[in-house]
């Protein structure tokens, strides 16, 4: 967690004090249903505390709703993100068709790194994206690869090294 | 060069490489290439050593199933980013006239259709809709005027519609040839379809979606489209939509925020669970099974996820005691309990 200075937990408590309720009717509006806006809502302020890009934003807002509605939004879409892997991954599951037991640390490094690798391939086209997975994941040739996705070989390089490259200028962002 | 480009175009080469080395065939020139790429500058190894670590992450992952969930897990949140209304409050139903619901065990002998324990059974109705019952569950189907009523006694079901369940099937029933609306209300065959449980009323809205009864209350989940949900003793009606699932009491109705404390999977024969307590697991096992199946306090609240088939409980036991610091103990076929090892 970064260090947060207290200039910056005075500025939270004002911007929780001040649209709290503005947002939670924001996402009232978006998700209509009560429970789930006021979960959103406080979990938007917990990404505040806890990001440092946000920290050191929130000292400086010309525009703190729109601020806010930026955050929630990227709440809102990695919590669709996480439920809906986490259904797509069970369904894998259920497929099988022996019985698999899956200790909750498995469980839970296994979801983390599916919303990670979702998240990072989040912008790439289809193809790309599809034939990253097909190599990394799944081991598949090029040739193979190429005949799955009906282009050449040298499209399929082309898209490994456009994702690779994604991938690890995500990683950069990230470190920064 | 600033130092952030310099990293952004070490970044570039370094994946460029990569797409040649994962290549189905590598020259030695190429790899030679690649070495002295790699020694001109520290900038070109730090970018190599983020390719380590992507490798590694995608490397913790189960490949194909990785794949596949990914995919579909892509679709999913398209839906879920579209349909973000969940739970809206539709209109004032009036009071429903329910006769008096005792249960008694001799209502079962009057239940049109029936499972023991350990048993699923699949129907299709005369409206053209699919019902399955899932294990010891009794439904009684009674067509009341223009309406198809599924009385669900006990147990759990799962109910396709007409439209749903030929879409699923790939086929149509002969006398229900996919009518259009209106020539469907001029045919006398084709009736509204309801589920009614001692906690209240399910109007499916063209969909498919799950019952299972409580004592207490009525639990629906709905995997398309949206039903209308009305408790007995009020006059609210709620819609619940695809991909979310709600508790019915006789007089309220509450949205499960998780549901994925839900298996939503037994219509394929398994139990699938996502950081279950091991008690609750063990639980719900015991519901495939007949006689006694219990977890002991010192193991209940171990986490644990997995797929389980329920029509081998036995089996569905061993997994488990591979995957978690357990043993299963049968004291007879009837009796069998779970335990610290």
């Amino acid at each position: 967690m970064p260090t947060r200075t207290s200039a910056s937990d005075t500025a939270l408590t004002e911007l929780y004090r001040e649209h709290h309720p503005w947002l939670l009717q924001w996402l009232y509006k978006k998700l209509d249903c009560s429970w789930q806006s006021a979960d959103m809502a406080q979990d938007t302020f917990v990404r505040l505390m806890t990001s440092s890009a946000c920290q050191s934003q929130i000292q400086q807002l010309n525009q703190p709703r729109s601020f806010l509605a930026t955050v929630a939004r990227r709440v809102l879409i990695d919590h669709f993100r996480r439920k809906s892997l986490e259904q797509a991954w069970l369904e894998q599951l259920a497929a099988k068709p022996e019985p698999l037991a899956i200790s909750a640390e498995e469980q839970t490094l296994i979801l983390e790194t599916l919303c990670r690798i979702d998240d990072m391939l989040e912008d790439l086209g289809d193809k790309v994206r599809q034939a990253f997975l097909m190599s990394q994941l799944e081991g598949m040739k090029y040739a193979e690869i190429a005949q799955a996705l009906d282009v050449s070989v040298s499209s399929v390089k082309k898209y490994m090294a456009r994702a690779t490259e994604h991938c690890l200028l995500f990683m950069l962002e990230e470190m920064d | 060069m600033t130092q952030l480009s310099e990293k952004k175009q070490a970044i570039r080469e370094a994946a460029g490489w990569y797409a040649v080395l994962c290549a189905d065939e590598v020259s030695d020139q190429e790899r030679q290439n690649h070495e002295c790429w790699l020694e001109a500058s520290t900038a070109n190894q730090q970018a190599w050593q983020q390719i380590g670590r992507l490798q590694q992450q995608m490397g913790g992952l189960p490949g194909q199933h990785a794949h596949q969930a990914l995919q579909l897990g892509r679709e999913y949140q398209l839906d879920r980013r579209q349909v973000l209304s969940i739970l809206a409050l539709v209109s004032g139903g009036g009071v429903l006239a329910w006769s008096g619901w005792q249960y008694t065990p001799l209502q079962d002998l009057t239940a049109t259709y029936r499972t023991g324990k350990g048993e699923q059974l699949t129907q299709r109705l005369s409206d053209g809709s699919e019902l399955i019952l899932n294990t010891d569950t009794a439904v009684d189907i009674e067509p009341v005027g223009q309406v198809l009523r599924i009385r669900l006694r006990r147990g759990e079901i799962q109910v396709s519609t007409g439209t749903h369940a030929d879409k699923q099937a790939g086929q149509v029933a002969s006398d229900l040839s996919t009518p259009t609306l209106s020539s469907a209300q001029t045919l006398s065959s084709v009736k509204t379809l309801v589920v009614e449980t001692p906690h209240g009323q399910i109007t499916p809205l063209g969909t498919r979606f799950m019952v299972r009864q409580f004592d207490h209350w009525t639990r629906v989940s709905v995997l398309e489209h949206s039903v209308r949900l009305n408790p007995v003793q009020s006059n609210q009606s709620f819609k619940l939509q695809q991909g979310q699932s709600a508790q019915m009491t006789a007089t309220a109705i509450e949205a499960l925020s998780d549901d994925t404390g839900i298996n939503l999977h037994w219509p394929e024969g398994m139990l699938v669970v996502s950081d279950w307590r091991l008690e609750r697991l063990i639980q719900e096992l015991g519901r495939y099974r007949s006689g006694v199946l219990r977890c002991s306090p010192e193991v209940a609240g171990l986490k644990i996820s997995g797929a389980y088939p329920v029509t081998d409980t036995d089996r569905a036991l061993a997994a488990i005691a591979r995957a978690l610091p357990v043993t299963i103990q049968s004291v007879t076929p009837f009796w069998v309990s779970v335990h610290g090892a």
